[in-house]
């Protein structure tokens, strides 16, 4: 019999002033500075992360799953993705070339040292959530344990339309919306299962074989032409995308990092490999009305043009893996190790389940965002002029930037009004979407929703009002 | 298994017997079969000793180390505010579910 998992033998933990030093020099690293360029082209190893805010972050508290979405999340969520996948090999498409410093700088072990002394409390920042937000108990069984399953799947099997999928099919511009959500997947699936195979070393038994034969599906028994990752790719070139990894590092919403690195952060953690198994179920019994469902979208959308083979070659292939997790690997582990591993299992399935939820959420809030960018523009007279006429004015802060500065992608945990004193600025709500702001007119920027700028004059001034609801100025 | 909202209530009856969620300690809750072991009683509306963690049952002042009560829990996940609990499989799935004041301090 099983009851709540076991809490976890306290570590020694890395003092405050430690992971402080380390983040800053974490963050200094060349390779993580700001750009002015929006795209990422051929290079795996740029990642800007805006170090200049990091020094006043406090990635030291937990946030709760309200505050998910917030600048502090963001930024932990770029550096983590950063320090996850320096266990990668990543190389440029189109070769080193100039980039061979880059490639080096971005695994030297210096680098690789702050980045661990920092992991722990960025994954307890974007991570910790999930220990209040889920909750296992009580004496399972595998009875239990399949009564749970079947469920969970009745329940799916039965659902309306997914949220993402209604988010593209509401879009008033369906095309750059699929394209939005293309660009989020592509910071996992470029270099799929890579998370995975951080559990396929060791030691056992029958379970890591059947694991193994999970992995080398996504990788395409060494067919590199049928590797899952090269199929995606084939995807994103289809429809005019970059197929190179993090080209659109700056267009990741949130929730797409946090998604990809709850991954990571379960598999670079073998303790948690009962949690991961759940997890990679949830994922693989799940994907398959998700990918049936993008694929037909894209379809939809892009007519013959788009290159779906990837989500077909999912919706069929995860039906024997999710197969495969349950007989081969979580039933057998379960009768080798003891009831005692199945809330981890139980755990690791509603967590990515919610994971998804969210990042679900988010995209539908982006496009959307997205999709009213000449909204937003309008609002921005009667909210400026009733911040003008207010009393008491929210905090503004001046900026005076030249021709060409590009404002890397962020997020504001509140409504701000931008406002255009002087110059063009070209305000970015996603990849090749962005409205232009003359002297006069503005913005309102809705909090959480990831956007960009870039000058387009000589100079340009412009004040950030910080209204905190929009709706206050209405 | 059932699914219930825990902002609804705290208490529900399945397959003739009456469960009820509380929280164990913060933020971890658990499904308990109301009816005491000596007599039946209903352990919901007993006394709880966190220092000691003992249940006491109203009826004849039973005391209960929680470990043995946890022992006989329904296995069950909670996400947010949603809790899906599995009943014993003979039971049927008809849950009449209402709000009551638990032994153990309720969370919702």
């Amino acid at each position: 019999m099983s009851t709540t998992s076991a809490p976890r033998p306290q570590a020694v933990a890395i003092p405050r002033e430690l992971f402080r030093d380390a983040l800053l020099r974490f963050g200094s690293c060349p390779l993580f500075g700001n750009t002015e360029e929006w795209l990422m082209e051929d290079n795996p190893y740029r990642r800007p992360v805006r170090p200049q805010v990091l020094r006043y972050m406090d990635f030291e508290q937990v946030l709760g799953r309200a505050d998910i979405l917030t600048y502090s999340s963001l930024a932990a969520n770029r550096l983590l993705l950063n320090v996850y996948e320096s266990d990668l090999v990543l190389l440029p498409a189109h070769g080193l070339g100039m980039k061979e410093d880059d490639f080096r700088l971005f695994y030297a072990p210096e680098i690789r040292v702050h980045a661990e002394m920092i992991r722990p409390t960025l994954e307890r920042h974007v991570f910790g959530f999930l220990g209040t937000e889920i909750d296992v108990s009580g004496t399972w069984t595998k009875d239990a344990l399949a009564a749970y399953f079947t469920t969970l799947f009745d329940t799916v099997r039965s659902s309306d339309e997914l949220p993402l999928v209604r988010a593209l099919r509401g879009s008033s511009n369906p095309r750059h919306a699929a394209l939005t959500l293309l660009i989020q997947l592509a910071g996992d699936f470029l270099s799929e299962a890579s998370a995975m195979t951080r559990n396929v070393l060791g030691k056992f038994d029958q379970a890591q074989s059947e694991l193994f034969k999970i992995v080398i599906d996504e990788l395409g028994y060494g067919v590199h032409r049928a590797k899952h990752s090269t199929m995606f790719e084939r995807t994103m070139s289809s429809v005019g995308l970059e197929p190179e990894i993090h080209t659109y590092w700056q267009f990741y919403l949130t929730s797409s990092l946090l998604l990809n690195n709850y991954f990571h952060f379960l598999c670079k953690d073998h303790a948690q490999l009962f949690r991961y198994l759940g997890a990679l179920f949830y994922v693989e019994t799940m994907f398959r009305k998700i990918c049936r469902d993008i694929g037909d979208c894209l379809a939809q959308t892009f007519g013959g043009q788009a290159d779906i083979e990837y989500f077909r070659e999912h919706a069929h292939i995860d039906k024997h893996h999710g197969e495969m997790v349950l007989h081969k690997v979580l039933l057998p582990l379960i009768d080798r190790h003891g009831t005692g591993i199945i809330p981890d299992m139980v755990r690791g399935f509603e967590e990515a389940k919610l994971v998804g939820e969210i990042a679900d959420e988010d995209f539908a809030a982006q496009v959307a965002w997205s999709d009213n960018e000449q909204a937003y523009k309008a609002l921005h007279d009667r909210v400026y002029a009733n911040v003008l006429a207010a009393g008491e004015r929210p905090p503004v802060q001046q900026f005076v930037e030249p021709r060409g500065e590009l404002s890397v992608t962020h997020v504001h945990d509140g409504d701000e009004l931008c406002h255009i004193v002087s110059g063009v600025m070209r305000f970015v709500t996603g990849h090749e979407r962005s409205v232009l702001l003359h002297a006069g007119e503005g913005t309102v920027i809705e909090r959480r929703r990831l956007h960009g700028a870039i000058i387009e004059s000589e100079e340009c001034v412009y004040d950030i009002h910080s209204i905190g609801d929009r709706h206050r100025w209405l | 298994m059932i699914e219930l909202d825990l902002r609804a209530g705290n208490v529900f009856e399945a397959g003739g017997l009456t469960y009820f969620v509380a929280e164990s300690r913060p933020g971890h809750v658990v499904v308990l079969p109301d009816a005491c072991p000596h007599r039946g009683g209903p352990l919901r509306l007993g006394s709880y000793d966190p220092a000691a963690c003992v249940l006491e049952c109203p009826w004849h002042g039973t005391r209960f180390p929680l470990a043995r009560l946890l022992a006989k829990a329904l296995p069950c996940v909670r996400s947010g505010h949603r809790l899906r609990a599995c009943v014993p499989a003979d039971e049927p799935a008809r849950v009449t579910f209402r709000r009551q004041s638990a032994a153990l301090r309720a969370l919702y």
